[in-house]
């Protein structure tokens, strides 16, 4: 019973992750909550959805079923890349030097604006995904898991090993850090701080939208509030992790996740959400900053 | 190589510089010295497009680069190491390095990489420990050295020597005189006007957002007013 929690845990937490990381990277540039991260990744399933929607299973039997499976991936998650990116220019740019509380009104408002649109283009009833995930489970530790859950844990793990090869490794990525650490110096040593800026909301919606697609696929069925939620813990998690460090938003995901898995299984199922919740409000008693992050009266 | 004309900057209304105008040549080594909140670091900001311009122009090699950004100015060759360092702290001193010469091709980045690590072998015996734990004069070096990863024609030094011991102090502007004698063009911005006149070739004294003289540097150190107000007498 403990390790199957830990697993549904765990998958569950690999989503969050990723929800967090975009919340984490944007606040780490921007110092900005992005309240309409959640509907991004609402927007990806949707999106994933509508690609679904141009394949006719059928016509892929056995293995087959992943070509139109990548597909949804490979068109969703750029998609809302740039969804994202169109979001920063057109709502967050204008209002960059502005009083803080601009843009945090700005992100509610267009946070409001993407639900309705989701919710005018497909109604707003509960959507059923379609994709039928092939059917199985593997034996681990005395416990099971799933195609599917190993699926998610796995191209999450993928999805997060990449973001980090690629800001600690790559020039680009590296100049990522540099915005976040220093802005005005980061322009300073010739980098165009607008198109990095533009890229982390494309990297932290791409990765969102995968989140939503999984779920879409996990639970069958899609609507269009789920990003509420799921964006509260999203956030959640990139608080506990010490909000704009990339590194605890990971950690701070998993930990959201099992502690709701297992605070379902072995407390109250009805309460799953207190659980997160609660774990926040201790851990930001104790350290302020979050659990990676700095001391919030250092500078940075 | 470089010429401002007439710029003027306002913080909010407030004018921190009102109309200066100063010119350097290529390969000399110029200083602006003045008091606190006299504007001079105003000034550097306004040159590398920093701070927006509210009047005036600024002219490099000719060319009117007013307005053109931060980014775009580095591009063109200038670099500036700004007051306080500004050091990417939770980045690898390499790290500080690579972002320095972030608008060279990878070819170039490696020979200035060697080139600094040969100039500065307090950095070399660093390279991967985080910026911001380097002591305040291993900073100042690495502030120096991710400036000059750029190879800039012209490069901005805002108060090298603050905050630094005496040794450190003649270390820095005995690199100074090694920048400039590898052809790079200087503007200095110094409290310790002393050591600054001793190696600059001209400099401009800046008194409340204003330019209130000017003169070869070897003059300056001898007038009486001001050796009163900046040489402590
Ligand atoms: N970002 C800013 N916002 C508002 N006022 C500013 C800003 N930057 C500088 N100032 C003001 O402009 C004036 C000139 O500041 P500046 O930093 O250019 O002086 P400085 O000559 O470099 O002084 P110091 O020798 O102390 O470094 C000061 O009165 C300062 O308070
Ligand atoms: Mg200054």
């Amino acid at each position: 019973m403990l390790m199957q929690q830990l697993i549904n845990g765990v998958t569950l937490g690999s989503v969050y992750a990723l929800i967090a990381l975009g919340y984490t990277m944007v606040y780490g540039i921007l110092e900005l909550i992005n309240f309409a991260h959640g509907d991004i990744y609402m927007t990806g399933a949707y999106a994933g959805l509508l690609v679904l929607s141009f394949f006719n299973l059928q016509a892929f039997p056995g293995f087959l079923i992943i070509i139109p499976f990548l597909a949804v991936f490979i068109a969703a998650m750029p998609a809302c890349g740039l969804l994202g990116m169109l979001i920063e220019r057109v709502a967050y740019r204008p209002l960059r030097n502005a009083p803080r509380l601009a843009p945090l009104i700005t992100a509610v408002g267009v946070s409001i604006i993407l639900q309705n649109l989701v919710m005018l283009v497909a109604g707003s009833d509960n959507k059923a995904f379609p994709f039928i995930f092939p059917k199985g489970e593997v034996a681990l530790f005395g416990a099971e898991i799933t195609y599917i859950q190993a699926f998610i844990c796995l191209f999450s793990l993928a999805l997060m090993l990449a973001l980090n090869l690629f800001i600690h490794k790559t020039k680009t990525g590296k100049a990522m850090r540099a915005v976040a650490i220093d802005r005005k110096m980061a322009g300073l040593v010739g980098i165009d701080v607008n198109r990095i800026i533009s890229l982390t909301f494309f990297i932290g919606s791409g990765l969102a939208a995968a989140a939503g697609i999984m779920v879409g696929v996990y639970y069958g069925i899609i609507n269009f509030t789920m990003g509420y939620m799921a964006g509260l813990k999203g956030f959640t998690a990139a608080v506990l992790g010490g909000i704009g460090n990339v590194r605890g938003a990971m950690a701070g995901g998993l930990l959201i996740g099992i502690l709701e898995s297992l605070g379902a299984g072995y407390i109250s199922a009805q309460y799953k959400d207190v659980f997160a919740f609660g774990v926040l409000v201790i851990v930001l008693l104790v350290k302020p900053g979050g659990l990676f992050g700095e001391s919030i009266t250092a500078n940075k | 190589m470089l010429d401002v004309s007439d710029i003027r900057i306002d913080y909010g209304g407030i004018a921190a510089v009102r109309g200066v105008s100063l010119y350097v040549k290529m390969g000399e080594i110029v200083t602006l010295i003045g008091a606190n909140g006299a504007g001079k670091s105003s000034i550097l900001a306004g040159i590398c497009g920093l701070e927006k311009l509210s009047g005036g122009c600024v002219k490099f090699e000719g060319k009117d680069i007013t307005g053109i950004g931060a980014a775009r100015t580095a591009a063109l060759g200038i670099s500036l190491v700004p007051e306080g360092r500004r050091i990417f702290g939770k980045m690898s001193v390499l790290e500080n390095l690579e972002m320095g010469g972030y608008t060279k091709s990878s070819l170039e980045l490696k020979e200035s990489l060697k080139d600094m690590l040969e100039v500065f072998p307090v950095l070399s015996e660093r390279t991967a420990q985080h910026g911001g734990t380097l002591s305040g004069g291993e900073q100042q070096m690495l502030a120096i050295a991710r400036g000059l990863m750029n190879r800039p024609k012209l490069l901005l030094l805002d108060e090298p020597s603050l905050g630094l011991s005496p040794i450190m102090e003649q270390i820095v502007f005995k690199i100074i005189r090694e920048i400039r004698e590898r052809g790079t063009t200087l503007l200095l911005v110094e409290q310790n006007a002393n050591l600054a006149l001793g190696v600059s070739d001209r400099a401009y004294i800046v008194g409340n957002g204003e330019i209130t003289m000017t003169g070869k540097a070897a003059l300056l150190l001898q007038d009486v007013n001001v050796r009163k107000s900046y040489l402590g007498g």
